[in-house]
């Protein structure tokens, strides 16, 4: 059980770069009862997901015609730049500078078989491990339980704050947000402008005490008339379980302030000014990269903010039909690529060269995930980085393209949770169900079981539970 | 692996397709005449299916939509505009065709800190503005502070909550209003007063929600009560809370019986925000958005131009307006009217004869000149939105969806694509045919529902310019479909359109979806009967105005079901 046991590390942030600024984060103290069965305040794990649709581009060998690998490393086993880099054919070779802080998970599958369309299947049970309640599953269809991130984030953040939940995408799909969900049927809806993110966090910005105690002392007085009415409500015996379900959401939303000062590295202004210039123009189809990438600068400065525990970034929308730009070429539909054909069903004309396509994607996205290693690279701490403190999954609702399996999901995870996981490993979890990675994930960051022992049974109770001992250090 | 796709494919045609249509005489759904080979649930009868019997559960917390929330705050500070704050809100996930469904409609901690931001900036706003505050406040206040306060209290407050307060609620918000002094020592008392109370209004779940919780209850169902009838009209028409007239009616107890509901109903219908309405309902329903984002390739369609998608949803939003509100007409003239809304450039597209400009303006596709157009499907926004070598697959994926009410599974993932025919030998139907229609797997739902519509469409090309010829050879646009009363063989979109408009199913199906919007959830239980009562009206010749205000009198609107309690 040792293993499950964290370092003690001291939770203030030594700061890089230029002088930090005292950000004044809504926060309530009363979270610490809640942290008994989880890590300390001052020992916080984080978790990000970064998210990629439509599978990678590894290998299908049984399609007609065959596909070659052109995702995974070439050998199992210890990561280094230089093995990394020769495989410079596999997607995954883009992050050969990380390969220390990198551990590949293949041999895992989508823990629940569930019909029908295979965006939809995938993304619902990516972070919840739980099916749906429809026979078929469709862009309307809903997880039957909290995902891990809202796990996280009810037990590790301050009381009431839910996940960080960001996506970069156009609006209006057949499949929006699909990552986060608060519980059963209850889908969280992501934040796709990063100058709102970066507002929510920056928010009471070198505020001082007066001025902090004012705006504290006037919400008391609003929440305590709203709390009454809403207690009201809950008083009445003639509501339904699913009305008090949804007063009783709303009503432990509401928090009081107390101002928790805490030194954040500022962003720099050049990253600043582009959060402030895309603002109304986050939506474009076009600059979905540039979004991710700024979302990406606000997450290096949530977690180093102590704003969070639990980030998802979900890149383009459910199915995603980003048309990406590689080396100066503009794509098809990046969902039309991931069908090999020009079409979001099931016929149409083949795209030429989509798996090599495919695979610019996932480059493409490998240098967003190398990006939000360097950013959490940036912020030292008394022994090591931001990153070593938490993990970051690079994940993908789908295994591949054409089939649209949910066999052999890629994962690529970076950061060891205060050495809990293996890093510069690329390793086979032997076809394993994805719940138990993310059991794994949970007890790196600190959750724990009501008698301590390690998270092995998230998601659906139907599921064999247990972690994946090849990814723990 | 090829062959196990298509055992995939076969499995899931075969099991998953369900054209639910119609049977008039067998409406417990046993077995009935079938919709053809492949459905293999029993049929209804109808269009909409199910379990008939009581009134469907429904929350008694409906949660404002953001835009609902935009226009709330509007009319509550009496503003010229919404106050475009929700942009920056958690976004709502959208679980139907509307964004209205209440399953989606929660209040989340990021939300609730969203409304919490927006309170104390409107607050702030209003409050500093001196013109504005003045607008939101009753005239003719009493001199005494206590008795002010409890005037703007009663007044902003009955707006803010869409019901009179009661004395022991005016007391509460009084002591929160003398509170404003503390909290904005620098400002006016009675501003500081009116700033708190703002805040307090905003955050308020009776803001917040429409709370439905009745007078009254015999077992689960409720009877709403004249405020929340007031509300349920006022959001599902205008999208925002009732007006002084609206709320003055429901506080003289005059919104009890089905004459006066239906009174009011025509009041608001009659209001430049009904006509917003007419658009958000059929916007939601036939997707108009993908309008928007239309993108084609110019050396392909010549035609097509920037800003070509924002003038095809106009053209749909002022036919929908005309045909309702004009022409007081019914569905199946949406379907079937020999007229449309051009500009200069759409006109081109349409090759219509005559003088255009940059306006809109109506124009006839008369009988001999363009008998192949007519109504909402002919329309260039819906056939460019879904065109290309599988529009026609989309296009009859579309109306089985929305317009039929037919139950398709989602299409299977793993199917080889269309095979190539880069000598043009073949028109996009043969090739679609050799795919998904008879004798091959996916027979039962494409060869049986979605290709026979969509073929219909096929004498229009990606940008919906009407064609004879693709490639050099004639294009097919003849097909036969099993609707609920049985099949319709047609040539061409109008024949086909014609058929529709003819159908009991499609007159169920555009009721179902208005059923939906104006409840803000899911149909089930006594709604089915509505639905045919309705859907039976609207084939006699109903019209779509009518047809609302039936919907508002029915016992659906005027109660709910607690589900138990």
């Amino acid at each position: 059980m040792s293993r499950f046991g964290r370092q003690r590390f001291p939770r203030r942030l030594f700061l890089t770069g230029t002088a930090g600024v005292t950000v004044g984060l809504p926060f309530l103290e009363t979270f610490a009862a809640k942290m008994v069965r989880a890590a300390s305040p001052d020992d916080p794990g984080f978790v990000v997901f970064m998210r990629q649709g439509n599978g990678c581009s590894q290998a299908l060998p049984y399609s007609n015609p065959a596909e070659p690998e052109m995702f995974w490393p070439r050998n199992l086993g210890t990561l280094t730049p230089a093995s990394m880099a020769a495989d410079s054919d596999r997607a995954t070779s883009e992050l050969s500078a990380h390969a220390d802080k990198l551990l590949l998970v293949r041999g895992v599958r989508g823990a629940l078989s569930i019909s029908g369309c295979g965006h939809a299947r995938g993304a619902l049970q990516a972070l919840t491990a739980q099916p749906t309640g429809d026979a078929e599953a469709s862009n309307n269809s809903l997880a039957l339980g909290e995902s891990l991130d809202n796990r996280i984030a009810r037990e590790l953040n301050p009381s009431g704050r839910g996940p960080l939940t960001l996506a970069a995408m156009r609006p209006r799909n057949y499949l929006d947000s699909v990552l986060s969900y608060r519980g059963p049927n209850d889908r969280r809806g992501a934040q796709t402008n990063p100058k709102v993110a970066f507002d929510n966090i920056m928010g009471l910005v070198n505020l001082d005490d007066t001025s902090a105690n004012a705006i504290a002392a006037r919400r008391q007085s609003v929440n305590d008339l709203v709390r009454e009415q809403m207690q009201s409500l809950l008083n009445r015996s003639d509501l339904s379980s699913d009305d008090r379900n949804r007063l009783d959401l709303h009503f432990s939303s509401i928090r009081d302030l107390e101002i928790r000062l805490a030194e954040c590295s500022p962003l720099d202004a050049p990253t600043v000014s582009a959060i402030n210039a895309i603002d109304g123009d986050h939506q474009n189809g076009d600059r979905i990269v540039e979004v991710a990438e700024l979302h990406i600068d606000v997450i290096g400065l949530a977690l180093s903010c102590g704003y969070t525990h639990a980030v998802t970034l979900q890149i383009g929308n459910g199915n995603d039909a980003t048309r990406y730009r590689w080396q100066g070429e503009q794509f098809p539909s990046y969902h039309w690529i991931s069908h090999r054909i020009f079409a979001d069903g099931s016929e149409g004309d083949p795209i030429p060269d989509a798996q090599a396509k495919h695979n610019a994607v996932d480059r493409i996205h490998a240098r967003l995930f190398g990006r939000l290693v360097d950013r959490l690279s940036a912020y030292t701490t008394e022994t090591g980085t931001l990153l070593d403190k938490g993990v970051c999954a690079w994940i993908n609702d789908l295994s591949n393209g054409p089939p649209h399996s949910v066999n052999n999901l890629p994962y690529v995870l970076a950061g060891g949770a205060d050495g809990f996981l293996r890093t510069g490993a690329y390793v086979d979890a032997g076809d394993t169900t994805h719940n138990k990675l993310l059991n794994t994930l949970a007890t790196a960051v600190g959750l724990r079981k009501a008698n301590g022992d390690p998270v092995d049974d998230f998601g659906h109770q139907s599921l064999e539970g247990g972690l994946i001992d090849d990814m723990i250090a | 692996m090829l062959q196990t796709q298509l055992a995939i494919c076969c499995t899931l045609a075969l099991l998953g397709c369900n054209g639910v249509i119609g049977n008039r005489d067998n409406p417990e759904g046993g077995p009935g005449p079938g919709p053809g080979p492949g459905a293999s649930a029993p049929v209804c009868g109808r269009s909409v299916c199910g379990a008939t019997g009581e009134l469907a559960a429904a929350t008694a917390f409906p949660r404002l939509t953001h835009a609902q929330w935009e226009n709330s705050v509007r009319d509550l500070l009496r503003l010229q505009a919404p106050p475009n704050l929700s942009d920056s809100f958690e976004p709502d996930t959208r679980i139907s065709f509307f964004d209205n469904n209440v399953r989606a409609l929660r209040v989340s901690s990021d939300l609730w800190g969203d409304y919490q931001g927006a309170a104390e900036t409107l607050a702030d706003e209003v409050t500093a503005d001196a013109a504005v505050l003045d607008g939101l406040l009753p005239n003719d206040l009493p001199v005494d502070g206590a008795e002010r306060a409890r005037a703007v209290i009663r007044d902003v407050g009955r707006r803010a909550y869409r019901r009179a307060l009661s004395d022991e609620e005016v007391e509460a918000h009084l002591s929160i209003f003398d509170q404003g002094t503390t909290h904005f020592p620098e400002m006016d008392a009675f501003d500081a007063g009116v700033r708190i109370l703002l805040e307090a209004f905003l955050q308020s779940p009776h803001f917040i929600y429409r709370v439905e919780l009745g007078q009254g209850q015999s077992g689960d169902a409720v009877e709403l009560g004249d405020f929340a009838i007031a509300s349920r009209l006022s959001y599902m028409i205008w999208n925002s809370a009732p007006d002084d007239i609206l709320l003055d009616e429901a506080e003289r107890g005059a919104l009890s019986t089905s004459e006066q509901i239906a009174t009011q109903a025509a009041r608001l219908l009659d209001d430049v925000r009904g006509q917003a309405m007419l658009e958000r309902f059929h916007a939601q329903l036939l997707n108009w958005d993908l309008y928007r984002d239309l993108t084609k390739d110019p050396s392909e369609f010549p035609l097509y131009y920037d800003g070509v998608g924002d003038d095809m949803y106009e053209e749909a939003r002022r036919f929908v307006e005309y045909v309702v509100l004009e022409e007081d007409g019914n569905v199946a003239e949406l379907l079937t009217a020999p007229y449309t809304f051009v500009n200069a450039d759409l006109a081109a597209i349409y090759d219509l004869a005559g003088a255009f400009d940059g306006s809109f303006s109506q124009a006839s596709f008369g009988p001999t000149e363009h008998p192949e157009r007519g109504g909402l499907l002919t329309q260039l926004g819906f056939l460019a939105s879904h065109g290309g070598l599988t529009g026609s697959i989309h296009r009859g994926v579309f109306i089985n969806h929305r317009l039929l009410c037919t139950e398709l599974p989602p299409p299977p993932d793993a199917l080889p694509p269309i095979p190539a025919d880069d000598g043009m030998t073949m028109t996009s139907r043969q090739r679609i045919e050799l795919h998904t229609g008879p004798g091959t797997c996916g027979e039962s739902c494409h060869g049986t529902f979605i290709n026979p519509v969509g073929f219909a469409f096929e004498s229009f090309d990606g940008l919906g310019q009407y064609r004879t010829e693709e490639f050099g050879m004639p294009v097919d646009a003849s097909a036969s479909f099993e609707f609920a009363d049985g099949p319709s063989s047609f040539d061409g979109a109008a024949e086909f359109n014609g058929a529709i408009a003819s159908r009991v199913q499609t007159h169920d199906c555009y009721t179902k979806q208005w059923v939906e919007y104006a409840l803000g959830r899911d149909t089930a239980g006594s709604d089915l009967d509505l639905i045919q009562d309705l859907g039976d009206a609207s084939l006699a010749g109903l019209s779509i105005r009518e047809l609302i205000i039936g919907l508002v009198q029915a016992e659906e609107f005027r109660t709910r079901n607690t589900g138990g309690s």
